[in-house]
């Protein structure tokens, strides 16, 4: 054999070379992790490894469409040949694949910066949960303890009716369930939040909530929607699009719904200070009543009367004045007409010594000596009496 | 004059026999019309005594309900 001579590293390195090659481990799939990435004149230079060993690789001249980074999961299809300048076998990859939880992280990242420059993460847009649900739709699988968790939570805090739509939440085609669980529930009028979500998983599990068409899905719902995708540390695209993201199932039946007896009391602090409210409001009224009745207005009352009660006085005083002083006008007026009539009275003729003579046939005056015969009887009228005479002659 | 039905406010009635006062204050009217224009003054003066009688009434007894 070949133990029987001495060899130089030239020659002993070819023999292994030889070996190797003659295996022909040609155009083979390895997966595993890159480190110590490297580039150097358009050739990458890093090694992939896994929890047991390290394997050097090279690649020529490559135009991969991604760029490498370490601690990426790749798959690098290549030959495995020996570089004898530096003592050791490598792989000299013609395809490199992102692999595993890699690429769909990758796969992640862009959907994520796709999704948010659509708009489709604004938080502008993201819709209030209502305070009290009448209904909710829970959209999970049927088997899982997510479910239980939320019923549980829902149960205790606050009792509704829950609408399931039963869904796979992980594996081929589960993507495509919850899509139209989403549309079917935003087909109905009597649910008021819906949720989705799963239990916790590998990272691989959670891959239905990173999907477009679901994120699309819960972004044109008209029912608010909260996602409760695995534990708390799990982020998926579903969370980023809904209207609220709660970091469990059991957080997210929390958020749905408020508690029965937080709502009580809430609702008892409220009765109080409406009640308080309102006696204030009285109390404030009631004091302005009081005031006002204590006013002059109301505590003398007849004074209100008072100014017509004088204005009418007044005013029949004037009129009982008006009447007595017209009357007395008038009398005095009659009383003066008198004094002249009486001035006139032919009868004062008499005082100063004259007479009247009339006529006893018709008792009329006569003044001329033509008005009597000879033989008439006439009276005669002095001051304090008459005397009746016979006309004996005439002249 | 007021037609039937519709009774005089008391301040109109007021005012209308103040009229009638002043009226007759001038002294210059004819007896006949003089004595009309004072039985008018007089009805109206009854009126509102009438008038202001039965709100004082009203304000007793108003004032009796809320005691």
């Amino acid at each position: 054999m070949l133990n029987k001579r001495i060899y130089t590293v030239g020659e002993i390195t070819a023999h292994i070379k030889e070996i190797i090659e003659d295996a022909c481990i040609n155009d083979i799939w390895v997966e595993g992790e890159i480190s110590n990435l490297r580039e150097a004149i358009g050739n990458l230079y890093f090694d992939l490894k896994d929890e047991r060993a390290l394997l050097r690789c090279i690649m020529f001249q490559h135009c991969l469409p991604f760029s490498l980074k370490n601690g990426m999961k790749v798959i690098v299809k290549g030959d495995i040949r020996v570089y004898e300048k530096k003592g050791y076998y490598q792989l000299y990859a013609k395809e490199i694949k992102i692999g595993g939880v890699g690429e769909l992280f990758m796969k992640f990242l862009e959907l994520k910066e796709k999704l948010e420059k659509e708009g489709l993460f604004d938080e502008k847009l993201k819709k209030e949960l209502p305070r009290i649900p009448s209904k909710i739709a829970i959209i999970t699988s049927p088997d899982g303890a997510a479910l239980q968790d939320m019923l549980n939570v829902l149960s205790r805090r606050f009792p509704i009716s829950v609408v399931l739509a039963p869904v796979r939440v992980q594996g081929e085609g589960s993507a495509e369930e919850i899509e139209r669980a989403l549309n079917i529930i935003n087909s109905r009028d009597d649910i008021d939040v819906i949720i989705i979500g799963r239990g916790g998983g590998s990272w691989e599990d959670l891959q239905p909530f990173n999907e477009e068409n679901v994120a699309r899905a819960i972004f044109s719902s008209k029912i608010p929607v909260i996602s409760a995708v695995g534990h708390e540390t799990d982020f998926t695209i579903a969370d980023f699009v809904a209207d609220k993201r709660a970091p469990t199932p059991s957080a997210a039946a929390e958020m749905a719904v408020p508690d029965r007896k937080e709502l009580v009391e809430y609702i008892e602090s409220n009765i109080k200070r409406l009640q308080k409210m309102v006696e204030n409001k009285l109390t404030f009224y009631r004091n302005i009543v009081e005031g006002m009745m204590k006013r002059k207005t109301f505590l003398y009352p007849l004074e209100l009367l008072l100014g017509k009660v004088e204005r009418w006085e007044n005013t029949f005083r004037r009129l009982k004045d008006a009447i007595k002083k017209y009357l007395n006008e008038r009398k005095r007026e009659i009383e003066v007409k008198e004094e002249i009539v009486k001035a006139f009275n032919p009868y004062a003729i008499l005082e100063r010594g004259y007479s009247i003579c009339f006529r006893l046939k018709d008792n009329k005056v006569f003044s001329s000596i033509k008005d009597v015969e000879v033989g008439d009887d006439i009276k005669v009228i002095v001051k304090d009496g008459e005397a009746k005479c016979r006309v004996k002659e005439k002249k | 004059m007021q037609s039937e039905g519709e009774e005089i406010k008391f301040e109109e009635a007021l005012k209308k026999l103040e009229e009638i006062v002043e009226e007759l204050e001038k002294g210059d009217m004819p007896l006949e019309e003089t004595i009309r224009k004072f039985e008018e003054g007089i009805k109206l003066c009854k009126i509102c005594k009438e008038k202001l009688e039965k709100a004082e009434m009203k304000i007793e007894k108003l004032m009796e309900d809320i005691k």
